[in-house]
C-alpha cells in the first residue's frame, strides 16, 4: 500500500551482514527528498554499492525498513519507476545500442511503441544517436556508460540511481553527465548518485551523505555539512604584527594571521588574515578597520572547505583513512581549487583580486 | 513482455555464436549425407549413385525397407548425431549462457528491473533450449523431407524426435545450469555437464549389464529346471519300460538328475546376487536422467506392428522366430545350457527393458531434472550480485 510519506527514498536501519560476519552496512539511515540530487560518498568498502544493490533488490538486506516512492524498499514493481545504472557496467556485447535499450525497456514494461520513441529521443541526448546500429562490442567505456545512462531513463522513471556515472567517460563527457543529471533534477526527477569524484558531486549535489565503515557519518545539504569552515580570507600588505592598535580588534573578530612568503602573490611582504564568518556584514567593520590603520586590501574572498577535504577529514576522524580511499580524484578540480579552500558564488569584494584566486 | 523480451535475447545470443551457425550447418550437411541415400529397384544406393548395394530384401517395393530400413537408419542417425554430436556441441555453445547472464554488472541490470527472479531465471533456462530446438528442428524438417523425396515415404516419426532430443538435452543442461549458476564459470559448466553426462551413462550401461547378466544367471537356472524336469521325465520313461537302478543308462540319468539339482542350487544363488546387483543399479539409475532410455524410446516408436520391442532387434535378428526357437529348445548338454540361457537372457533383459513405460524413462528424468533446475532456480532467487 502507498504511503504517503514525502520522501522519494526513505531507508531506516538498513544492515547487511554477509557470511563470515562480514558487516556490509550497520543501519544506515538516510532520507532522499523528491526532485533532489542526493550524492553519496565514501571511501572503497564503505558500503555505498551494498546500499544501492539494496535499494534495487540486487542484494538483500538482512534488515532494512522505509520507503521508495511510497512503497517498502524491495517492492519490485516499484522498480519500474526507477532507473538504474550499475557500476562496472556491462552490456551483451551482442545487442547494439537500440536493441540494448529496447531490451531493458522490456524488462521495465516499457511499451514497444514508447521504447522506440524514447530510444530515438535518449540516444540523442547522450550523444549517440549515430552508433545506435553499432554492436556494443565496439564502443569505448565512455560510451557504454551513455548507453547505461540511457537505458536508466528508458521507463522515464521517477528516481535515477547511478553507481559511478561518470567512470570511464572523458571530461567532456563528465560535464554533459553533470549537465543532463542538472536537467532531470529540473524536470521533477530525484537523482541518487554514488560517486567517488567529489568535485563533480559538489558541483551538483543538493544533498550528501558520507558513509563509512558501514554506517552514515555525516548527512546534510553541502553548506550545512561544511559550515563549520566558512571564512573570509583577506591578502593584506603593510599588515604589522606588533601593531597594538590591532590587537584587540582582532582577537575580538577571533581573526587567524599567517605570514606569508615573499614574492609568494607577487607583492613584497604579505599576511593572509582569516576572518571565521561567512556574513558579509560582519565582515565590512573588519575592512573598515584594516584601512584605518593603513593596512592595503590586495584581496577578499568568502571561502569554505571543498567537499574533497570535508570528506577527508570525515574519513579520518573515522579512522578510515586507508590508501585508495578516494579514488579519482578530478583532475579539473584539483586545477581550478585553492589548496584548502575553494571559492563559492558569493560576489568578490575586491572584483580584480578575485581573478587571481 | 519481458518473457519475449528474455526469449529474443536468447535467440540474440545464440545467433551470436559461431557454434551456432557451424553446428546448423553440421546438422544440414547430415541432412544432405541422408539424402543421398536412396532405395532403388535393385537395392539401395549410396552417395547419389555413387556405391550401389544389391538386395533383395531392401529394394523399391520392398515391405522391410518400407518399414524397417529406412525408419532404422533414421533411428541411428538420431542417435548418433543429435543424441552425441549436435548435443556435445549444445551443451559447449550453451554452457556460457547463464555465466555471462550473472556477470557482474550484467545481472544487476535485469534484477533491478520489475521481473521476478524466478521468471528471469526459468526463461533463460528455456531459451537456452531453444538453441537445440531450432538445430534439432532442422534436422529433423530437413530429413523428413528428404525422406520423402529422396525414398518416397514421409516418415511422420522423425517428428516426435523434436520434442525427444530436447528433453534429452535438458537432462544434461540442467546440471550445466546449476554448476553456471552456482560458480559463474563456463568450463565448471561444460565440465560438469560432460562428467554429468559420462556418469549416467556409465550408471545406465551398468544397470543394463547387470540386468543382462541377471536375467542370463535367471534363465541359466530356468533352463536347468527344465533339463531336470526334461530328465525326469524321461527317467520316468525309463522305469515304465521296466528300467531298474541295476541299468547302467538309468543309473546315469539319475546320477545327471542329482548333480543338476545341485548345480541348480549354486546357479539359484548366483541368481539372487545378480538380481541383488541389478537393483542396486536399477535404483540408481531410476534416480538419474535416463538418457539412452530416452533415445531408446525412438527406436521403440520406429519400430512397426510386431512382436519386437524395436527396430534394433528386429534387425538384428532377435524376432519372433529367433524368440521362439529360443524358448522352445530344451538343451540337453552344458554347452548347449549356456547357449540357450544367455539368448534367452538377453531376451529377457530386452523385455523387460522395453517393459519400462516412456512414461516412467521420461517422468523419472524429468523428476531429476526438476530438482536440479529448482536447486539451480533457488541459489539464482537467494543470491546477493
Amino acid at each position: 500500500m502507498a504511503s504517503s510519506s514525502p520522501l522519494a527514498i526513505d531507508v531506516l536501519h538498513a544492515s547487511k551482514t554477509y557470511r563470515g560476519k562480514v558487516h556490509a552496512l550497520r543501519d544506515v539511515s538516510l532520507q532522499v527528498a523528491p526532485g533532489e540530487i542526493f550524492g553519496l560518498l565514501g571511501p572503497n568498502g564503505a558500503g555505498k554499492s551494498t546500499l544501492v544493490k539494496i535499494l534495487m533488490t540486487v542484494i538483500r538486506a538482512t534488515r532494512v525498513e522505509g520507503r521508495m516512492l511510497g512503497q517498502p524498499i524491495g517492492h519490485r514493481p516499484t522498480l519500474r519507476r526507477v532507473g538504474y545504472l550499475p557500476e562496472h557496467l556491462r552490456f551483451p556485447s551482442y545487442l547494439n545500442g537500440a536493441q540494448a535499450l529496447s531490451y531493458f525497456g522490456a524488462l521495465s514494461l516499457v511499451p514497444a511503441a514508447e521504447r522506440k520513441r524514447r530510444a530515438d529521443e535518449l540516444l540523442s541526448l547522450v550523444g549517440m544517436a549515430n552508433w545506435t546500429k553499432q554492436k556494443i562490442a565496439s564502443y569505448s567505456k565512455g560510451m557504454r556508460q551513455r548507453l547505461g545512462l540511457a537505458v536508466a531513463l528508458i521507463a522515464d522513471p521517477s528516481i535515477v540511481v547511478l553507481d559511478e556515472p561518470t567512470d570511464g567517460v572523458d571530461p567532456v563527457g563528465r560535464k554533459e553527465i553533470r549537465d543532463l543529471l542538472l536537467e532531470m533534477r529540473r524536470r521533477g526527477k530525484t537523482v541518487f548518485v554514488n560517486s567517488h569524484l567529489l568535485s563533480e558531486l559538489e558541483m551538483i549535489c543538493d544533498r550528501v551523505a558520507i558513509m563509512s565503515k558501514g554506517t552514515v557519518i555525516r548527512q546534510g545539504t553541502i553548506r550545512e555539512l561544511t559550515e563549520r569552515s566558512r571564512r573570509y580570507e583577506f591578502i593584506v600588505t603593510g599588515f604589522r604584527g606588533d601593531d597594538a592598535a590591532l590587537a584587540e580588534p582582532l582577537r575580538r573578530f577571533d581573526a587567524r594571521i599567517e605570514s606569508r612568503d615573499p614574492g609568494r602573490d607577487g607583492l613584497a611582504e604579505s599576511s593572509l588574515i582569516e576572518l571565521p564568518t561567512s556574513e558579509p556584514t560582519e565582515v565590512q567593520p573588519f575592512i573598515d578597520l584594516l584601512r584605518g590603520r593603513g593596512v592595503t586590501i590586495v584581496s577578499t574572498r568568502p571561502v569554505r572547505q571543498s567537499l574533497e577535504d570535508l570528506f577527508m577529514d570525515v574519513i579520518r576522524e573515522s579512522g578510515d583513512a586507508t590508501p585508495g580511499a578516494v579514488q579519482g580524484r578530478d583532475q579539473n578540480a584539483s586545477a581550478n581549487a585553492i589548496p584548502n579552500a575553494i571559492p563559492n558564488a558569493i560576489p568578490n569584494a575586491i572584483p580584480n583580486a578575485s581573478k587571481g584566486a | 513482455m519481458q518473457t519475449i523480451a528474455l526469449l529474443v535475447d536468447s535467440w540474440r545470443l545464440l545467433a551470436n555464436r559461431k557454434l551456432f551457425w557451424l553446428t546448423l550447418f553440421l546438422n544440414l550437411l547430415v541432412v544432405v549425407l541422408y539424402g543421398s541415400i536412396a532405395i532403388t529397384q535393385t537395392g539401395i544406393s549410396l552417395g547419389f549413385g555413387l556405391w550401389e548395394i544389391e538386395s533383395e530384401q531392401f529394394r523399391a517395393g520392398s515391405p522391410l525397407a518400407r518399414t524397417v530400413l529406412m525408419p532404422f537408419i533414421n533411428v541411428q542417425i538420431i542417435s548418433f548425431w543429435l543424441a552425441w554430436i549436435a548435443t556435445g556441441l549444445g551443451l559447449i555453445s550453451t554452457a556460457s549462457i547463464f555465466p555471462d547472464f550473472l556477470a557482474d554488472g550484467a545481472i544487476d541490470m535485469v534484477l533491478a528491473k520489475p521481473i521476478s527472479r524466478l521468471k528471469a531465471f526459468l526463461v533463460k533456462y528455456f531459451g537456452a533450449l531453444l538453441f537445440v530446438l531450432m538445430q534439432v528442428t532442422v534436422f529433423c524438417v530437413g530429413s523428413l523431407l528428404v525422406g520423402r523425396f529422396r525414398l518416397g515415404e514421409w516418415q511422420w516419426m522423425l517428428l516426435a524426435a523434436i520434442p525427444v532430443v530436447v528433453v534429452f538435452f535438458s537432462y544434461i543442461y540442467a546440471v550445466s545450469a546449476l554448476v553456471g549458476v552456482a560458480t559463474r564459470s563456463s568450463i565448471a559448466a561444460i565440465l560438469a555437464a560432460g562428467l554429468f553426462w559420462l556418469g549416467i551413462w556409465g550408471i545406465q550401461s551398468a544397470e543394463q549389464i547387470s540386468l543382462t547378466i541377471a536375467a542370463q544367471f535367471g534363465q541359466v537356472a530356468e533352463v536347468r529346471k527344465q533339463m531336470i524336469s526334461k530328465r525326469e521325465a524321461d527317467l520316468e520313461a525309463l522305469a515304465a519300460k521296466g528300467g531298474t537302478r541295476d541299468d547302467n543308462d538309468f543309473e546315469r540319468l539319475r546320477g545327471r538328475i542329482e548333480n543338476d539339482k545341485l548345480e541348480l542350487a549354486k546357479e539359484q544363488a548366483s541368481a539372487d546376487k545378480a538380481h541383488a546387483w541389478h537393483d542396486a543399479f536399477y535404483a540408481a539409475t531410476a534416480a538419474v536422467p535416463k538418457t539412452k532410455g530416452t533415445i531408446g524410446l525412438i527406436d521403440r516408436w520406429f519400430a512397426p506392428e510386431t512382436e519386437a520391442s524395436s527396430l534394433t532387434e528386429i534387425l538384428m535378428s532377435n524376432s519372433r522366430r529367433g524368440r521362439q526357437a529360443a524358448k522352445d529348445e530344451v538343451p540337453d548338454n552344458e554347452e548347449d545350457l549356456a547357449r540357450v540361457a544367455q539368448r534367452r537372457g538377453e531376451l529377457e533383459a530386452t523385455r523387460l527393458a522395453a517393459e519400462r513405460s516412456a512414461y516412467w524413462v521420461i517422468g523419472t528424468s524429468l523428476v531429476f531434472e526438476c530438482v536440479v533446475v529448482g536447486i539451480a532456480a533457488l541459489i539464482f532467487v537467494r543470491r546477493d550480485f
